[in-house]
């Protein structure tokens, strides 16, 4: 199934692109400046520079998957000869492939930094920990609760963008409130700071629990669905 | 082949009820009904697109919700909407669907986009409406489906085509294995080829008939204001009052008679559907 999906997205990544600046994700791309603003007041070397994009650039693609790949099936494949059960197989996969790529992204950027001892590996272990789980929350977007106001209330899914943003904005701030602390990310943390970080890294697990829990079986039962993913509740003739 | 058994589906703001009918195998059914009339919601509800709240869609002896795959796998759709991957070749879309299908024939296909003019390496997106639609039908076609289903594509097809369109619809059904249900308002087409009639107004079932018994069900009657008034008011569906006569739709049995000053013919699809939608919007009820 995993290879249907990557075959599938292949095919449909200009439209992936297309869809994340007309649902208005673009502010994606918002993430390249906020961290370099703040990076250009304190470093000094090119290296740290690049040090940090090394970091952002696999969490802007696991975003931008997110928002490019939704949890959701087209049309024609709705109509094409799949049980629910294939389909939510699919999503599944989809959903995986959308968090394993960026996540393995991210190991191998960082692998390279351990090795030019530009992060430390006590870093380099608690940042692939929170992206992870940045990248488990935000892939169970659904496009249509962003979208339509009342979608929610329909499909029992209280609180659901409400989650999703916290998820998002909680990772990026988790991020940012590291490389505050470290100042360069291959000085290991002081203990202080270590416990708040790891404090931090626990209300992350617990968010994306909430999220996880609470609605990875109705974003599926919603995404197999189309009635429900597409239409919501209107007519379309 | 197709069988459609008091099937609801209620929304917000519309509601289809009720829909029975049966399409048996080797003939084309004409689904008929103004714009918003429900035809397009039936036909998801039979792709399997929409639950119903009561009723059950059977194919060819099967729950087409309980074993959509296996039903899914005999029908070919052509919808009047932007179907299929735009950013891509005919070709690769082909491959990318056509994989689904148990018995998708790739030469099929290439026949078909031949035979309609289409470059299979050309992008979908570069393509007018209607040779999108070709592109569907071509689809369609080429996994072997026992049943087509064609929401409105005639209206974008150029008249060349059309014609075309009409011949393979019909050769399609030849064998007396294969089906077609194709939903219209280009009632003309439906005169020359379709074997059944269902017709749904407001998402209510007018009726469904093959065509003769329709066409003998009513009369279109015209003469006189005063002689057409003669007529039963129960057997008027409704009538149109002319400068020079008043022509009316009326219901038709085997014994009926009319003055010898009327004029009597028997009406077209069109006149049917006009009329009664007319009827239904003056008396504010169905007088089918």
């Amino acid at each position: 199934m995993v290879g249907i999906v990557f075959r599938d997205y292949r095919m449909h990544w200009k439209e992936g692109i297309q869809s994340v600046f007309k649902n208005g994700s673009w502010f994606i791309y918002l993430y390249l400046m906020i961290v370099p603003v703040n990076l250009f007041d304190y470093a000094d070397k090119i290296s740290e520079v690049m040090t940090y994009y090394g970091i952002l650039f696999p969490i802007m693609i696991g975003l931008l998957l997110s928002r490019m790949y939704s949890n959701g099936i087209n049309k024609t494949m709705f109509l094409c000869p799949l049980e629910k059960e294939e389909r939510k197989r699919y999503l599944v996969s989809a959903y995986w492939l959308r968090v394993i790529v960026p996540t393995f992204l991210f190991i191998l950027i960082g692998t390279v930094l351990v090795g030019t001892h530009n992060i430390s590996m006590k870093s380099f272990l608690i940042l692939v920990v929170s992206e992870t789980m940045y990248f488990i929350a935000s892939n169970l977007y659904l496009e249509a609760a962003y979208q339509k106001p009342d979608y929610e209330k329909k499909h029992n899914l209280s609180g659901y963008t409400f989650w999703q943003i916290v998820a998002q904005i909680f990772g990026l701030f988790f991020m940012v409130v590291c490389i505050s602390f470290a100042g360069d990310l291959n000085v290991p943390f002081q203990s202080m700071n270590f416990a708040i970080i790891f404090f931090l890294l626990v209300v992350q697990f617990a968010i994306t629990i909430k999220v996880v829990l609470g609605y990875w079986e109705k974003v599926m039962r919603i995404a197999i669905d189309y009635e429900m993913s597409l239409v919501g509740s209107g007519k379309e003739e | 082949m197709l069988h459609l058994e008091n099937v609801t589906k209620r929304f917000d703001s519309f509601q289809l009820s009720n829909i029975t009918f049966d399409l048996p195998k080797g003939y084309i059914m004409g689904l008929i009904g103004q714009n918003g009339s429900g035809k397009t919601t039936l036909l998801h509800i039979i792709m399997g697109l929409y639950s119903v709240q009561t009723g059950t869609v059977t194919f060819n002896e099967r729950n087409a919700h309980e074993q959509e795959k296996e039903v899914k796998n005999k029908i070919g759709f052509v919808l009047n909407e932007e179907l299929f991957t735009k950013g891509i070749s005919l070709e690769e879309n082909a491959r990318l669907y056509g994989n689904y299908y148990n018995s998708f024939d790739f030469e099929i296909f290439e026949h078909y986009c031949e035979r309609f003019g289409l470059q299979m390496n050309r992008k979908l997106k570069h393509y007018s409406k209607g040779e999108k639609l070709k592109f569907q039908f071509a689809f369609a076609l080429s996994h072997n489906p026992e049943l087509l289903i064609l929401d409105e594509p005639t209206e974008s097809f150029d008249p060349e085509f059309r014609e075309e369109f009409i011949q393979i619809v019909t050769e399609f059904v030849r064998d007396g294995e294969h089906s077609v249900l194709l939903a219209t308002h280009l009632t003309e087409e439906l005169d020359r080829i379709a074997d059944y009639i269902t017709f749904i107004h407001k998402g209510n079932l007018v009726f469904s008939l093959d065509k003769e018994t329709m066409l003998d069900s009513y009369r279109m009657v015209s003469g006189e204001n005063y002689k057409v008034n003669l007529l039963s008011k129960e057997q008027i569906i409704y009538k149109e009052k002319g400068t020079y006569a008043t022509k009316a739709l009326v219901k038709h049995g085997k014994y009926y008679h009319y003055d010898r000053e009327l004029m009597v013919s028997r009406p077209t699809t069109s006149d049917i559907m006009y009329y009664i939608i007319k009827g239904d919007e003056k008396n504010g009820r169905n007088r089918f």
